[in-house]
């Protein structure tokens, strides 16, 4: 079981760190913005871009709004193994949090293993027929003067599934090593796991925080 | 056996959509994720339609397309519309981690004072002004616990006042704009996020109008159940008249001499009115800074600049300067500014907000992308036509209808975050309402539409009054004892000395008032649709 902790271990470091990674895209998204709503509502950066335009065959503000959505292309597919890794994926929780944590390991596994893991690998089989379907047909932007090459964008869709798988394989590992194997592997697993009701760590923390400053008289005006 | 065999099939075929919704409703209960369930779930009833032959393997195809988007579809990927997601979730939590929020409830309580239960009314503003953009419940009812209630319990405020004040004016924030779930219920009802946030603008001060009447009503009443600041409290200097006076006239000087600049070169190549607003924040800003720690100083600090920061978001979608996707842009990045210039904008902070932002848009999409598998595979199963032909057995009244949906939407507000139910449930409801719009047109004050053209009109305005109303709805339902679960999350971050008795008690006036806010919306949909109507003409 050491080994497989250890590929979980791996794969999970790698979900949390593509996910970690990819939020500071939401800096150059924000310039971008900012650059495109300057540059286009303002008449004289508007006419100079313009005659860019009509030299060159590209529009800038055209390219720079295909850049925004973009941008949030990538977030939110390379986000995904991340949050379920951290257990920010919503879940209804009001008969979840009465059974044990054998039980809710339980259904986790066999939701995994019955409803996940088919989702994600059929999405990643469709989405590689999209991408290459896009790829043979050459498919660019709708606006033609915006980012041609659509099949890059869209192989985000396989990259982000995969991820995602990965991180669902790191947790079913785990969830698979603390249901079948000794004590020992058992608190290793919990203490990697973060998908159980019931340890609101951050919730806690924050109730602490919120002691801690009622003692301190709710801080100083 | 075959007849049997042919009796199930022919059951399936047509119910096929009904036994889709109730797994899904079983899986749900599980406490599986639910994006997980609702993929899962249209996997296994697809991969059953397709055994049967049903449906044939494309279908699949036709699901990644769907989640792809493009071509003006409201898919999650390629959706200009959505960008403004992840922005307003950056901006929302960077001012709270950069402590804007803070500063911000700290001069609200300086500055209102001489009124009864100032801190209880500073938090219904701040949650006006800020809740907004936290994105989902959870997360704002904790974000405005935290920040209050300690504060509102060792100035000694009832609990029951103190935390019903504060899960009220959180909850605020998924109506009053900028709302992330008014982004996404415009996008999947395929009406516009603009009109939607300035439609939703009246009945949110509506509802936090009516807080504060309760909160000063009950504080003149009962003045023991919030004390008054204590003098000593206050440590800020007296401000100098001179300064007040300074800030004044540099305030009137820039817009002087905007106005002068306006009239000498014209509009064309500059926009004046804009630079006459930015200007005035960098003034405020600069003299807020020179200022020492004074009320003046505070107020230019604290106060200001997320008020700016708001109008800036609100106007420049009010005034057609911007898409709401530019608008979100503009105030994430604005967001960035504020806490540049309240020196918390150090790396430890930009990434955990980086983090959470990452975090929350994957929880947002990954439902979406969940949603949109479900809903592609359960409207080819005809289950949407299913839905559509028991509402029709059921020979109800349109307003009987109306009702019948609004109350289905408050009990799953009990068990659901506003997310599955703007993504699972709405997409189902939004042909019925439709289908249903002439018969509000004499409500809504439209004449009955006499062709193509007239009846878009009035489905897209009963689609806002709708929309509005299911927003309201929701916050209600998220409230309600026992089982509003804004309410949980509160019980998890408040205090020990907190009972759970005290949160219900103190829930209780306020969910009456959103009753009667929601009855209000009900009643006068003008409340709603006139603003829009001003703002973007006819």
């Amino acid at each position: 079981m050491g080994g497989l902790f250890a590929l979980a271990a791996r794969l999970d470091e790698f979900a949390r760190w593509i996910g970690k990674t990819i939020g500071w895209i939401m800096i150059p998204l924000i310039l971008v913005i900012m650059f495109d709503v300057i540059t286009r509502k303002n008449d004289f950066t508007r006419l100079l871009l313009a005659d860019f335009t009509a030299t060159s065959g590209y529009s800038v503000s055209t390219i720079l709004q295909d850049l925004q959505w973009h941008f949030h292309a990538m977030l939110l597919m390379l986000s995904f193994g991340f949050g379920y890794l951290a257990n920010a994926h919503v879940r209804v929780d009001v008969f979840r949090e009465m059974t044990s944590r054998r039980t809710q390991a339980w259904i986790e596994t066999l939701g995994l293993l019955f409803l996940g893991l088919p989702f994600l690998i059929l999405m990643i089989y469709y989405s590689y027929q999209m991408t290459t379907l896009s790829w043979s047909q050459g498919e660019g932007s709708e606006s033609l003067t915006g980012i041609g090459q659509r099949w890059f964008i869209k192989s985000f869709l396989i990259t982000g599934f995969v991820v995602t798988l990965v991180a669902v394989v790191a947790t079913l590992i785990r969830l698979l090593g603390f249901l079948f194997e000794d004590r020992d592997s058992q608190e290793k697993a919990i203490e990697t796991l973060e998908i159980f009701a019931g340890d609101h760590g951050e919730l806690e923390a924050a109730r602490l925080e919120a002691e801690r400053k009622l003692q301190t008289g709710g801080g100083d005006l | 056996m075959l007849e049997l065999w042919e009796v199930i099939y022919d059951h399936l075929y047509e119910f096929i959509g009904a036994y889709m919704f109730l797994f899904l409703a079983l899986t749900l209960f599980t406490g599986l994720p639910v994006a997980v369930a609702l993929g899962g779930i249209s996997v296994i009833f697809g991969g059953i339609a397709i055994y049967l032959e049903f449906l044939d393997f494309a279908v699949f195809f036709q699901v990644i397309q769907r989640i792809w988007g493009g071509d003006g579809a409201s898919g999650a990927v390629q959706n200009p519309i959505l960008v403004a997601v992840p922005c307003f979730v950056f901006m929302g939590t960077m001012l709270e981690k950069s402590r804007v929020a803070e500063d911000l409830l700290h001069i609200l309580q300086v500055m209102l004072r001489r009124v009864p239960g100032a801190l209880a009314l500073s938090v219904t503003v701040m949650g006006t002004i800020m809740a907004a953009t936290t994105g989902i419940i959870g997360a704002s009812v904790v974000m405005m616990t935290l920040l209050a209630l300690p504060a509102m319990l060792a100035r000694g405020y009832h609990p029951a006042l103190a935390t019903g004040t504060i899960a009220a004016s959180a909850t605020l924030g998924i109506l009053i704009p900028p709302s992330i779930m008014l982004v996404l219920m415009a996008n999947l009802l395929a009406v516009s996020v603009g009109n939607l946030f300035i439609g939703a603008i009246f009945p949110g001060l509506v509802l936090s109008g009516l807080y504060f009447l309760y909160i000063v009503t009950m504080c003149t009443v009962k003045p023991q159940l919030a004390p008054p600041l204590p003098k000593d409290a206050i440590k800020l200097e007296p401000t100098n008249p001179r300064n007040v006076v300074m800030v004044v006239s540099v305030i009137a000087g820039i817009i002087a001499l905007d106005f002068v600049g306006g009239a000498l070169f014209g509009d064309e190549i500059i926009n004046w009115g804009l630079v006459g607003f930015l200007g005035v924040f960098v003034g405020c800003m600069i003299m807020g800074r020179m200022e020492g720690n004074t009320l003046l100083g505070g107020i230019l600090r604290g106060f200001v600049p997320p008020i700016f920061l708001i109008v800036m978001v609100l106007g420049s979608i009010f005034t057609g300067w911007a898409t709401p996707t530019e608008a979100a842009g503009v105030g994430a990045f604005g967001s960035l500014v504020l806490a540049w210039f309240n020196r918390t904008l150090t790396k430890s902070v930009l990434t955990q907000v980086i983090h959470r932002t990452a975090l929350t848009t994957a929880m947002i999409f990954f439902i979406f992308v969940g949603a949109t598998a479900f809903s592609t595979i359960f409207r080819n199963v005809y289950g949407e036509d299913l839905i559509i032909e028991f509402i029709e057995w059921l020979e109800l009244s349109p307003w009987a209808l109306l009702f019948m949906l609004m109350f289905a939407i408050f009990l799953l507000g009990f068990f659901f975050d506003f997310l599955e139910i703007t993504l699972i449930i709405l997409p189902v409801f939004a042909p019925v309402i439709r289908t249903l719009a002439p018969a509000f047109a004499a409500h809504l004050g439209i004449e009955d539409p006499t062709n193509a053209a007239q009846l878009q009109f009035l489905q897209a305005q009963v689609i806002y009054w709708f929309a509005i109303l299911v927003a309201t709805n929701l916050q209600t339902s998220f409230l309600t004892p026992p089982f509003g679960f804004a309410l949980f999350y509160m019980k998890g971050v408040a205090p020990s000395s907190v009972k759970m008795q005290d949160i219900y008690k103190g829930i209780i006036p306020f969910v009456a008032l959103q009753v009667i806010g929601l009855s209000i919306v009900l009643y006068f949909p003008q409340l709603a649709l006139w603003l829009p109507q001003q703002v973007f003409g006819r």
